[in-house]
């Protein structure tokens, strides 16, 4: 069964930063992009072509176990 | 209509079959589902009974929505003195066997005594009969349901099953349905198992009618919009439940190598976007739109052509994190297996990471397990203490015991490293940074438990206003709440309100993902009211909602205090206190939870809950719930 219903709206495209919760709206179709107030850079993924998520982490980038 | 399915009593020693209708002032009193199973639990067992002898029961039931016009009314639940705990045996499922159950002309099955041979039972249009079981008895799950298709000659059978882990009395086995749809915690799979029960297959075509039926069916339609519009409901119609890794193992909240780091470092392979390289579509429940299935084929490796369905965030866990693993093929021939032996996934994920950890300790040694190399990473040897555990065989024999009974024959200290709760292991979650969560697990009544109390959308960092929307009501709470995940302040009302909301939509027959868990503008108090009405005609307030879970709640309690469970059983094991998270975003590294604080939100649970500083509910608050006089054997 397909799926057309997608985000509308200001959800439309957004993320949340994981380590500062700020909503930002990634580049449409990017698989990186960096959180605006906290510089943590994400993965991000599409499940339809308005709705993003992040992936994870850009490991070479973030914090490594203590 | 939807209030005249009946409940039967089945005794498989003499073979006897009572069957009664189920009065209106019960319904009022426990809706049905989890929350009329917890009263018959109570009341048809004996304290200090075994939970594998005849005396215990295994309690099948569909919830009081199932098979109308409310959406994903498709679960089942399981219930009975769990042989992994000792105390309450809790599991609930998805899938079609609890409509056709309904449709059947039941709603709750009490079985007890154990057959003299492999039985399984038949439930067509109001009639029950017992079937022998020998041609299916050893059969995985999916060749069980198969084959009971074809000797009852009808494709449209629906099948409640246990695997050869059930029949081993494997103490973490499960009960399935279709090819993935399990009951998965606590292992009731054993109870049947333990009575020489294969099956209850059930067939019908009894109408349930609706009491309000246009009003229902455009009710319904709001509700659909209503759980399909939020992003995660869009997500999960996408990967599943598998979305839950990306944000968890980002944060930091996934135990890893058993306890060792709370995130699996470049855990990659097994992110949710990779299942699409092996799907081929999807599979939802009875009533459902959301989905949340794959169903995929199997590419590498000696299982390469096999068809299997999931998995769930729990594999994820299980044969990933846990054990040290980064390989989606390992995870995704691990759910065929477990699904396919009837095993709960998230049990024998725990129980092999506990394993691994003694092994790399010294404690378990290449001569304990055969020669099997019990290392982080090794996918080969995930897969194969599968099936040693689900045969039984050498180490496996032991690890099948569950935690506390494989600690006790292991020796050598091996207790120390297991991570559970009154003996059922934990999810795959670090509960270390979130004092909320870690509450749940600790008090949750089937034991470690992410499913009866788990306050998720804590996590989220929601705005004031919502958490006052949702958590305030329907009673009227105007204590303290917070919405920093990593607060102990205003945590035991959520985790509470968490309780009463899980029960109310188990006694619905409703899924947990249409209720406030993973959204907190899903369904509740209000909603479920409303359905009731639609489609029953019975009328609740949302606090007289609230009052039946709470009411049937604790029952639950009551079960486990006359097993013998204390205030001391509503805790963690000492790592979550003395061992400090280690990686993970800035606001969850360096944390352990602290025990004075953990003992002030464990008090603050039981006022919540009108009990005393132990636990125990007082004898005012049993007289205001009704249950001062049960065992009362009314039903």
């Amino acid at each position: 069964m397909k799926i057309d219903k997608v985000m509308t709206g200001k959800r439309d495209g957004e993320v949340r930063c994981l380590a500062c919760f700020a909503r930002f709206w990634p580049k449409r179709g990017a698989d990186r992009a960096a959180c605006p107030k906290c510089g943590m850079e994400w993965r991000i993924s599409w499940p339809f072509p308005r709705t993003a998520k992040v992936k994870g982490p850009v490991w070479e980038k973030y914090p490594k176990p203590d | 209509m939807a209030l005249n399915r009946k409940i039967a009593y089945i005794d498989l020693t003499t073979g006897q079959i009572e069957t009664k209708p189920i009065p209106i002032e019960i319904r009022r009193k426990w809706i049905g589902g989890r929350g009329l199973d917890a009263y018959l639990l109570y009341n048809h067992t004996k304290g200090g009974i075994e939970p594998l002898e005849p005396d215990n029961v295994a309690i099948i039931s569909a919830g009081l929505l199932v098979g109308t016009l409310a959406s994903a009314s498709a679960r089942t639940h399981v219930m009975g003195k769990s042989p992994l705990t000792g105390g309450v045996g809790s599991a609930n499922m998805g899938g079609f066997f609890a409509p056709e159950l309904r449709w059947a002309g039941f709603d709750h099955l009490v079985i007890k005594g154990k057959a003299k041979a492999p039985v399984y039972i038949w439930i067509n249009n109001g009639e029950i009969q017992i079937h022998d079981a020998k041609n299916v008895w050893g059969a995985g799950i999916y060749d069980t349901q198969d084959i009971i298709r074809k000797e009852l000659r009808d494709e449209e059978v629906q099948c409640l099953c246990i695997g050869p882990g059930g029949e081993r009395l494997v103490r973490f086995a499960n009960v399935m349905t279709g090819h993935k749809n399990s009951g998965g915690r606590s292992g009731m799979g054993a109870i049947l198992g333990s009575k020489n029960l294969k099956a209850v297959a059930a067939r019908g075509t009894m109408d349930i009618e609706i009491a309000h039926p246009e009003e229902a069916l455009e009710y319904n339609r709001e509700i659909i919009d209503q759980v399909i519009s939020t992003k995660v409901s869009q997500i999960m119609q996408r990967w599943g439940t598998m979305f839950i890794y990306g944000v968890t193992n980002t944060t930091g909240l996934v135990r890893t190598r058993n306890f060792q780091l709370n995130q699996l470092v470049g855990g990659e392979d097994i992110e949710c976007e990779n299942i699409d390289k092996v799907s081929i579509g999807y599979d939802g429940c009875f009533g459902c739109q959301v989905h949340c299935r794959h169903r995929y084929i199997i590419k590498e490796g000696p299982y390469a052509g096999t068809y299997s369905q999931g998995p769930e965030y729990t594999s994820q866990g299980a044969f990933g994190a846990e054990v040290g693993c980064n390989n989606m093929n390992t995870i995704l021939v691990a759910n065929h297996l477990v699904n396919d032996y009837g095993l709960d996934t998230l049990e024998i994920g725990s129980m092999m990471a506990w394993a691994f950890e003694l092994y790399e300790k010294g404690i378990l040694t290449e001569k304990d397990t055969d020669g099997l190399k019990l290392t982080w990473g090794n996918d080969e040897a995930v897969i194969e203490l599968v099936h040693r555990i689900a045969r039984r065989e050498g180490i496996g024999d032991i690890l099948a015991e569950g935690p506390l009974r494989a600690a006790e024959r292991i020796g050598k200290g091996s207790e120390k490293y297991l991570i559970h709760v009154k003996g059922m292991s934990n999810l795959h979650s670090d509960e270390r940074p979130t004092p909320s969560l870690a509450l749940g697990i600790a008090t949750g009544t089937r034991g470690s438990d992410h499913l009866r109390s788990r306050p998720a959308i804590d996590l989220y960092n929601l705005p004031m206003e919502v958490l006052d929307r949702v958590y305030r009501q329907p009673d009227g709470y105007d204590g303290p709440l917070t919405n920093d995940y990593t607060k102990y302040e205003g945590k035991p009302r959520i985790v509470f309100w968490q309780e009463m909301n899980y029960m109310a939509v188990d006694c619905t027959g409703i899924c947990k993902y249409h209720t406030v868990f993973l959204s907190p503008n899903h369904l509740t108090f209000p909603e479920f009211a409303k359905l009731i009405y639609l489609n029953t005609g019975l009328e609740f307030t949302p606090l007289e909602i609230w009052n039946v879970a709470n009411r049937a709640y604790t029952m639950e309690r009551l079960f486990n205090i006359r097993e013998g469970f204390t205030r001391d059983d509503d805790w963690l094991v000492d790592r979550y206190f003395d061992e400090k998270t280690r990686a993970g975003l800035p606001a969850v590294r360096g944390k352990s939870l602290d025990r004075k604080k953990f003992k002030g939100m464990l008090d603050e649970y039981y006022r919540l809950h009108e009990w005393d500083e132990n636990g125990v509910p007082t004898p005012e608050f049993l007289k205001k719930m009704g249950i001062d006089k049960d065992p009362s054997r009314k039903l």
